[in-house]
């Protein structure tokens, strides 16, 4: 019986070890040369969907598959081969860089969009407006309470974004800076979330884009770094660079897009695609 | 065919499920390498000091920090409310099937309660986030309506089904012989429940309990979407109405959007190393006191 | 000097343990009244069956992932069973497999999750894809299957064994003609519940071959990524802008029905043959 247990353990151990070590399986079979894969952020993710839709009334033989699953998941996908087009809502982090060198992928990037980050609170919080340096203290922890600000007597809440997306890091850049997020933050996978939270219960605020917003909170109007007058997070304030939470979203491609990825990056850009950024309430890019 | 192909034809078959007997170690063993192997290098540039004790999860920040401890003790918090509620339940419940029930309705009673293994535990997270947390927020009033208690109530309904079938079996195990001395005593059947036979079938409810735990702390999806999901050291009894991360929800969140062989990826590795290592403890833990005890479940 | 008589007592203990059981069953039966209630207003045929961002490709996916996984675990798992019951002695082998496979049970989804995308998606190159996700789940159902097999081979009596062996039949012969025959139904009904919990995972699944996307809802091949149902789930529960609540509920309780559904049927296969099989 022990030989026999030796046997096992051994057989397991090989199979282990030979799996472990061995880099090669086997290979994945290549796709179909005509289809575009595009994918990534969750805040690109509506303006991809009518990108496809509408490009393909122009092109119907160009094949264009589109999904979600985060800026970072998109990016990953590039690097492997597994995308044609990685969308991301921050640019492409150092170590992606270095990792895309390792892989023998040379990213392209494309500003295809302006995005501004709307702060939002629960319809009956009386506030109108704050500052940036009020906003970074609220999601810094450094404010707890809403009568702190002026407002009534009941503990913030703050509904933050998972750590892992390009919104998170976004808000982060232009709002907090060098501050963290309070660790007591409530970390959401995807704007709805956010806004689900916040339309529903009344000590809460969350940032989410502009894209997504609607009926069911309060936006806040925003006083720029250094004072002056609070702005409202419309399209039109973001563009003229007044609104000081914005930022851009990206396309990246494998080496410079020829044939219909070409064509396809092209429209994105052009007044095609950018009809329908300013249709979904994101901020068109000028050409 | 001749008689000696055939041979050889059944020689090959028998190997082969020799072999298949073995897998079981195999993937075992396996499991282990993998996590192992993506946890390890995180090792490189953090102590297990400041990994386990760390009081800061911040894996995307410059610079970066995989501080443990809030995961581990909001996969403490869930758990354990989950085995306060679902213990004296699930443990009520199996006395009752085993014991108290008449014959007719048990096997309805044990197939219901299996069914309540079987609802997918993104419907538990679906139902918590969309009908329970807002409900209990405003009972209890609460600032917001997922937080650590809400998972935890929702974790002990899936983890009852294990506790009752593995407690059931271990009271139906216990003789006869002890119950009718007990009853011929004059002793009434609760307290021959009480004082006989829930005692001789002690080890089969420690495992039962053991196997929830486990359960309990492997779960996944539920506690993702209604606990929250906030990075923070529990505060004594107020942590239980306050957001938590768990182990489990660290990993389901982050993993997809996580570069692959970064520090972020090999920490998302060793926090799932540190839950195959406590669920093959408490499991292994559960097999022993089950098989001491000569239970029914023992070969 | 005591309150109650040791009768009252009992009746108030059993009082309570009825009620205690309540308690347990309650949801269960709360959970399917509510996804009827809710489910059934939000359910129509666009819903159903419309394929842009309804769940015809999502029911779909899910069967394509659960077929697969059922192919690539089932042998195994009935294989290993026969090894356990029918050929293994028992000894320190058979207790450390018996160990393996409690192990293998109680391993957390989302760590299957991980040793999926570390084994099939990057070392097999399978990618995020149909294929990565059939052998995950194939992995974490596998236990099931084993231990529902092996419960099926016990109940087949020795007595046929004897015989068959008696009349001169090979090991083999004896459990391919005489004990798998006898242990089918059981083994398949086992088969069905690990199929049903394999429909409701989403965990293991999560970073192995799921993904949301609408326009193009079909795999074309193993190496593709899919839609199923609890990750669709998921995602309007969480993801998707302006998902009206109804779709949401609709979505929760065309699950429910499918996973309960296998479920139900393969308690109530059991319990028929359980009937039906008097040794």
């Amino acid at each position: 019986m022990s030989t026999k247990i030796a046997i096992a353990i051994s057989i397991s151990l090989a199979l282990a070890a030979a799996l472990v070590t061995a880099g090669a399986g086997c290979s994945r079979e290549s796709e179909a040369a005509a289809t575009i894969r595009q994918l990534g952020s969750t805040t690109l993710l509506p303006l991809a969907e009518q990108w496809r839709e509408a490009f393909n009334h122009e092109y119907p033989n160009v094949e264009i598959a589109v999904s979600g699953g985060g800026s970072g998941t998109g990016i990953k996908a590039l690097l492997a081969g597994g995308a044609e087009i990685a969308n991301s809502s921050r640019p492409m982090k150092d170590e992606e860089r270095a990792q895309a060198q390792a892989a023998g992928v040379s990213p392209v990037e494309y500003v295809v969009a302006h995005d501004g980050l709307a702060v939002i609170v629960h319809p009956a919080n009386p506030l109108d407006e704050l500052s940036v340096e009020q906003i970074a203290a609220i999601f810094a922890g450094e404010v707890n309470n809403w009568n702190e600000l002026g407002g009534p007597d009941s503990e913030i809440v703050i509904i933050n974004r998972d750590s892992s997306s390009g919104t998170w890091q976004a808000f982060k850049d232009l709002v907090l800076k060098s501050r963290e997020y309070a660790v007591e933050a409530l970390a959401m996978p995807a704007n709805q979330a956010v806004l689900d939270s916040v339309s529903r219960y009344q000590g809460t605020i969350g940032y989410v884009g502009l894209g997504y917003l609607n009926e069911s909170v309060k936006t806040l109007n925003v006083i720029p770094p250094g004072g002056g007058v609070a702005v409202e997070p419309t399209v039109a304030n973001v563009q003229r660079g007044t609104y000081p939470i914005s930022r851009a979203l990206y396309c990246y491609t494998d080496g410079e897009p020829s044939g219909e990825l070409g064509d396809y990056i092209q429209w994105i850009k052009g007044p095609g695609g950018q009809a329908i950024v300013a249709e979904l309430g994101y901020v068109p890019v000028p050409e | 065919m001749t008689r000696r192909t055939m041979r050889v034809r059944e020689w090959l078959i028998e190997r082969i499920i020799h072999l298949a007997g073995i897998l079981a170690i195999a993937f075992v063993v396996l499991i282990f390498a993998f996590l192992l192997r993506d946890a390890l290098p995180v090792f490189r540039q953090n102590s297990v000091g400041d990994l386990l004790a760390g009081r800061y999860w911040r894996p995307t920040s410059t610079p970066a920090s995989f501080g443990m401890l809030p995961l581990l003790l909001g996969s403490v918090y869930v758990t354990l409310g989950a085995l306060i509620i679902s213990l004296p339940l699930g443990l009520a419940c199996a006395v009752f099937i085993s014991e108290v029930a008449p014959t007719r309705v048990r096997e309805p009673l044990k197939s219901l309660v299996e069914l309540l293994a079987a609802i997918p535990s993104v419907v538990y997270g679906f139902l918590g986030l969309l009908m329970v947390g807002p409900w209990l927020a405003n009972v209890l009033h609460l600032p917001i309506g997922q937080f650590a208690a809400l998972g935890s109530l929702l974790l002990a309904f899936m983890a009852i089904p294990t506790i009752v079938s593995v407690s059931e079996d271990a009271i139906r195990a216990v003789p006869q012989a002890l119950r009718h001395n007990s009853l011929a005593l004059g002793a009434t059947r609760w307290q021959t429940i009480v004082k006989v036979v829930v005692p001789a079938a002690r080890s089969g409810i420690i495992a039962a309990s053991l196997l929830g735990l486990g359960r309990a702390i492997g779960e996944t999806m539920t506690v993702l979407m209604v606990t929250g999901n906030a990075a923070v050291i529990p505060q004594a009894f107020a942590g239980f109405l306050r957001p938590v991360r768990t182990m489990t929800a660290t990993i389901a969140a982050e993993m997809g959007e996580t570069a692959y062989q970064t520090p972020h990826y090999h920490a998302l590795f060793t926090v799932g190393l540190i839950l195959f290592l406590i669920t093959f403890a408490t499991n292994s833990i559960a097999d022993v006191v089950v098989r001491r005890a000569g239970g029914v479940n023992a070969q | 000097m005591r309150l109650l008589s040791p009768r009252q007592t009992e009746k108030l203990a059993f009082a309570l343990l009825w009620a205690c059981t309540g308690i347990v069953i309650l949801p269960v039966l709360g959970i399917i009244a509510v996804m009827l209630y809710r489910g059934i207003s939000g359910l129509s045929l666009g819903l159903l069956f419309g394929v842009q961002g309804g769940l015809l490709p999502a029911v779909v996916g899910t069967i394509l992932l659960v077929a697969l996984t059922a192919l690539i675990a089932a042998p195994l798992g009935v294989a290993a069973a026969v090894y356990l019951s029918e050929y293994a002695r028992s000894g320190p082998l058979v207790r450390l497999i018996r160990l393996a496979i409690v192990n293998l049970a109680g391993v957390p989804s989302v760590v299957y999750g991980l040793f999926g995308l570390a084994l099939f998606v990057t070392l097999f190159h399978f990618g995020r894809s149909l294929l990565a996700g059939a052998c995950t789940l194939a992995l974490l159902v596998l236990p099931l299957i084993i231990s529902t097999s092996q419960e099926a081979l016990r109940q087949v009596p020795q007595g046929l064994r004897h015989a068959s062996l008696g009349l001169g039949a090979s090991q083999w012969q004896t459990v391919r003609r005489v004990v798998l025959p006898n242990a089918l139904p059981g083994i398949i009904t086992g088969l069905i519940l690990s199929i049903s919990r394999a429909a409701g995972e989403t965990a293991p699944i999560l970073f192995t071959a799921a993904f949301y996307s609408l326009t193009s809802p079909y795999p074309k091949s193993v190496f593709d990524p899919i839609l199923v149902l609890p990750y669709q789930l998921f995602v309007m529960a969480t993801e998707v802008p302006n998902t009206p609540a109804p779709t949401k509920w609709a979505t929760a309780s065309v699950l429910i029905a499918v996973v309960l559904g296998i479920n139900l049927f393969a308690i109530v296969l059991r319990a028929r043959l359980r009937g039906s099989r008097r040794w």
